[in-house]
């Protein structure tokens, strides 16, 4: 799908002094600044507990700060409607660290849920998700249930959902954790070539390995305060 | 379009969904189909009796000769039948006839005066005045009676009518209940669907898709059940048809309709299946609101 252009240097997603808390617990991300640009490439750190999954959360608006403000794609997030909401979603391709598959549904169905969201045709499908899923290495997997893959099988296939539409913005939460270097590496260049199509990639890990070979700028979460490495 | 693009968990409506509507379309089929042979027989008995009347001619026992005055009676009331317009045919039972038709009653060997029976049929096309017809052949006699069947017809129809309308309420009735079982299995559904629906939000779905695919979902499942509904109540009534065919002479024997039948029972699942889906509709769009 291509694209739509849009200015480089106007934020995509900007977070002004957005906290976040889940019901009356503690603040688990305090006073966030942040603005995302488009072709920005991000590596997101910090130790678990530190906040990285409930920034996502924000960015990929599965939550609202509970103070600040919270800005996508120019639109405040507060005064969203549901049906905008599921359109600015189909923008953000999202890797969930505990992969979010549908279990009852194959490999292929998996990847193709953006798609067929967006109403492609079946034909389409059937050409650009088996390629895709090739890509990723799971062509033998391709009817098969996620329950039935491993970890670092279940998240390629969370990698390809998320990039299938190639997404304005690509938002991944550990997305290299359960695979080897080789793979992880090769997941890392499917982003990099997205990024350059001017996807906005923030990718959290922990992984320093990465982080060094790839020299992207680095965020860094610590007791949720957000720090520019 | 029945198929859906993204198939929900069904573990629990797979089973249960289909169960119930085809229960309920199989009582609301039997129920809708009496209605229907009701309202088949009344129309068959309505045409029947519309186009026939019976006079009585009792015997006048002041008469000299009862057998031979009641004769001569008669043939003044055919006559009067032949010039009267709307009278298609007449058939006067003779003497020998009547007293076949009360032999098993009264034996064969009678020789008191009887009543005589003209059986008069109607014309279609040409309406009969009963009225006129009455006091012209109540000249010759008062010893007549004509009998017309409009008293009996009309308590008939009055009593098919309120049965039906009790048939139709238990109709309406069912397809409630159905609604709003369907509903409950519809949140149900929902609830064993919660992390798929919370994932399709976040890959992009609008509530109004997850709503057409869910409910669609649902509608096949009560298709499918009413399908299986519609076939049992089918087979029942046939059953109950070749039955009532061995039953002779009785009321029963006019257990006879035409296949259309079994084709305006159809409207009865796919009302199911319409009601399935809005009714699964509206409980998806409500408790969507509440999730997002």
């Amino acid at each position: 799908m291509p694209k739509t252009q849009s200015d480089s240097t106007k934020p995509i997603i900007s977070l002004q002094n957005a906290g976040l808390r889940y019901n009356a617990g503690p603040e688990v991300l305090k006073d966030i600044n942040l603005e995302l640009k488009p072709g920005d490439f991000y590596f997101l750190t910090g130790a678990s507990g530190a906040g990285k999954t409930s920034l996502l959360k924000l960015l990929h608006l599965a939550h609202k700060p509970t103070r600040g403000k919270v800005k996508i794609f120019g639109k405040d997030i507060d005064n969203i409607k549901q049906e905008d909401m599921a359109h600015i979603r189909r923008r953000i391709g999202i890797v969930f660290q505990d992969y979010h598959l549908l279990d009852h549904l194959s490999v292929l169905d998996n990847v193709a849920l953006p798609l067929r969201i967006v109403g492609r045709s079946e034909r389409y499908i059937q050409t650009h998700v088996p390629e895709l899923i090739e890509w990723v290495g799971l062509k033998n997997f391709i009817n098969t249930k996620p329950k039935l893959l491993s970890g670092g099988q279940q998240q390629r296939v969370a990698i390809a959902r998320a990039v299938i539409n190639n997404p304005d913005i690509l938002i991944a939460d550990e997305p290299t954790g359960n695979v080897d270097e080789d793979m992880a590496k090769k997941l890392l260049f499917l982003f990099l070539e997205l990024n350059k199509m001017g996807t906005t990639v923030i990718i959290a890990t922990h992984s320093t390995n990465l982080i060094k070979q790839f020299h992207f700028p680095v965020l860094h979460l610590e007791n949720g305060n957000l720090t520019r490495v | 379009m029945l198929k859906t693009d993204i198939a929900f968990k069904t573990d629990l409506n797979k089973n249960f969904l289909p169960f119930i509507t085809a229960f309920m379309v199989f009582v609301a089929s039997i129920t809708f189909a009496t209605a229907l042979i009701g309202n088949n027989l009344a129309k068959d008995w309505n045409n029947h009796m519309n186009n026939n009347l019976t006079i009585q001619v009792l015997p006048d026992m002041s008469a000299k000769i009862p057998s031979q005055e009641i004769e001569e009676r008669i043939n003044n009331i055919t006559t009067i039948l032949k010039q009267t317009p709307g009278v298609k045919s007449y058939y006067a039972m003779t003497r020998s006839e009547t007293i076949n038709l009360l032999k098993p009653w009264i034996g064969d060997k009678i020789d008191i005066p009887l009543p005589r029976i003209i059986s008069v049929q109607t014309s279609n096309v040409i309406p009969l005045n009963t009225k006129t017809l009455t006091s012209e052949i109540k000249k010759y006699s008062s010893l007549i009676k004509l009998e017309t069947y409009e008293t009996w017809m009309y308590d008939l129809k009055n009593t098919i009518s309120a049965v039906q309308t009790l048939l139709g309420m238990i109709i309406v009735l069912i397809l409630l209940t159905t609604a709003v079982t369907i509903s409950y299995a519809t949140k149900s559904g929902l609830n064993i669907n919660k992390k798929v629906i919370n994932i399709m939000h976040m890959v992009g779905a609008t509530n109004k898709y997850i709503s057409t695919q869910f409910s669609r979902q649902m509608m096949i499942l009560a298709i499918s059940g009413g399908s299986i509904g519609y076939v049992i109540s089918c087979i029942i009534i046939m059953i109950m048809k070749t039955i009532s065919k061995d039953i002779s002479d009785g009321i029963i024997a006019n257990f006879e309709f035409s296949s259309y039948v079994y084709l305006q029972m159809l409207i009865i699942p796919i009302i199911a299946g319409i009601i399935a889906k809005i009714s699964a509709m509206l409980t998806i769009r409500k408790e969507l609101n509440k999730m997002v």
